[in-house]
């Protein structure tokens, strides 16, 4: 829980990650992207990780998806960016690790979300 | 390791299920339970009441049995629409007394079919945000088992899908026909200890945290099902293992499962593994019933360890032997 002093009590994080919105409109195309929207929110309003630990971990996805874009790969949503730093997050912080995003997703490769034992 | 789940969330309130056929002395085994000084305050939830009530002040009874189909387009997806009522109903008197109970003990009917009662604790939001089911506890009756598992199907889906069986009345049989008995419940179902209940005599922790839905728990097999080679026997539900001493493929893994489960669907009642991926130091661990499935990271293997997969599967006529060489075609090459 490194630098989780550095956030002040009371300053309402959604407006912070405003700036970052592409369009300016938030909203949620899909149930999980609000769920990766909230559960980053969460963690960081639990002390995981500080605000700006995850402005910059999350500017570096969107420039890498940017880049890879730019060389015509596979464009990325703003949110399976937002889901990708938040896993890359979450490793760092020793939230999950990747063998446990592995692993988990082995039954939701199986089954779809739908179906999975929780 | 801390998990998303330890972070954000605050422990569900455990729920066993226990089920039986008739006559097997659940009831029994309940009242001993709930005089015992264990200092656990039990909400019990029954099917039915029967000749000999239970003794407890926290008992409901649910009424008449209520599958109820869910809209996933899934026919294996049924819960128990008396049970959520029920659930939802005691959630709320909790949250607002949380004194009121520490846990849940489900008694079914002697028919009833554990797969709705069980999917009731996955599928069900509102169930699944507040209780984790901790497992299904079968008494069997020594005595009269035998002609029940030849008889009715649901005494050998009970078996099939049980964490624990408790025996009860052995008593009253010889001992050769225990050992035949304890082999044919075995070959049903490896899975679960079988213990033997005096008079519903049984520590309480015989029935409670069993973690029979735990992924971390370990995947115990009896002793001696892997050696068997006789698997000539009538019983419908039967099981069977695989082991491989080398890495199986993930991707090919998963399309096994996938294949199995649009296949046999409801016929594929349990399943459980231990598994080593290519690629990956971690053991992987993942368990099902019928089409819901989780799988969690484990430890990692130990430097000295065998990376051996296990994999047991309970279910109705299953093709076992087409189903083995299937998975024989999963190790990475």
């Amino acid at each position: 829980m490194a630098g989780a002093t550095e956030q002040k009590p009371g300053i309402p994080l959604l407006a912070k990650a405003l700036p970052l919105v592409a369009d300016a409109d938030i909203t949620f195309a899909e149930p999980w992207e609000a769920k990766a929207f909230a559960i980053v929110v969460k963690l960081a309003d639990a002390g995981h990780f500080t605000w700006p630990e995850w402005v910059e971990c999350f500017s570096k996805e969107v420039a890498a998806a940017t880049a890879v874009e730019a060389v015509g790969g596979l464009p990325k949503t703003y949110y399976e960016q937002w889901l990708d730093a938040a896993e890359r997050i979450m490793i760092e912080k020793g939230i999950t690790s990747r063998e446990q995003l592995v692993a988990r997703r082995f039954a939701l490769g199986v089954t779809g979300p739908g179906h999975v034992l929780k | 390791m801390t998990t998303l789940a330890t972070a954000t969330a605050s422990p569900k309130v455990p729920v066993t299920i226990l089920t039986g056929f008739l006559g097997a002395g659940k009831t029994t085994l309940l009242n001993r339970i709930l005089r015992e000084r264990h200092g656990e305050r039990i909400a019990v939830i029954e099917n039915e009441f029967g000749e000999e009530g239970v003794d407890n002040d926290l008992i409901i009874d649910s009424g008449a049995e209520q599958i109820v189909e869910m809209n996933n387009g899934c026919i294996c997806c049924t819960v128990r629409g008396d049970l959520v009522r029920i659930l939802v109903e005691l959630r709320r008197r909790r949250e607002a007394k949380p004194e009121a109970f520490d846990r849940v003990i489900i008694e079914t009917t002697g028919l009833a079919d554990p797969a709705p009662v069980a999917q009731t604790f996955f599928i069900e939001d509102e169930v699944a945000a507040y209780y984790a089911l901790d497992a299904i506890v079968t008494v069997v009756d020594a005595k009269h088992a035998p002609l029940q598992l030849d008889a009715f199907h649901e005494a050998q889906e009970q078996v099939g899908f049980a964490d624990r069986i408790l025996l009860s009345k052995s008593d009253l049989v010889s001992a050769e026909e225990l050992v035949t008995l304890r082999g044919r419940l075995v070959r049903i179902n490896p899975r679960a200890p079988i213990k033997p209940v005096h008079f519903g005599e049984t520590p309480l922790t015989d029935v409670i945290d069993v973690r029979g839905f735990s992924l971390d728990s370990i995947l115990e097999i009896e002793p001696g099902f892997l050696d068997e080679d006789d698997h000539e026997h009538d019983d419908a539900i039967q099981s069977f293992a695989f082991t491989s001493a080398r890495p199986l493929d993930a991707a090919k893994l998963q399309a096994f499962f996938r294949d199995a489960i649009a296949t046999y669907a409801k016929d594929l009642m349990r399943y459980k593994g231990v598994v080593a991926l290519a690629g990956l130091d971690h053991r992987v661990v993942f368990q099902g019933v019928h089409m819901l499935m989780a799988s969690d990271a484990d430890r990692p293997w130990a430097a000295d360890e065998v990376r051996e997969s296990r994999l047991v599967f309970i279910g109705k006529n299953l093709p076992r032997d087409a189903l083995i060489g299937q998975l024989e075609h999963c190790v990475a090459s």
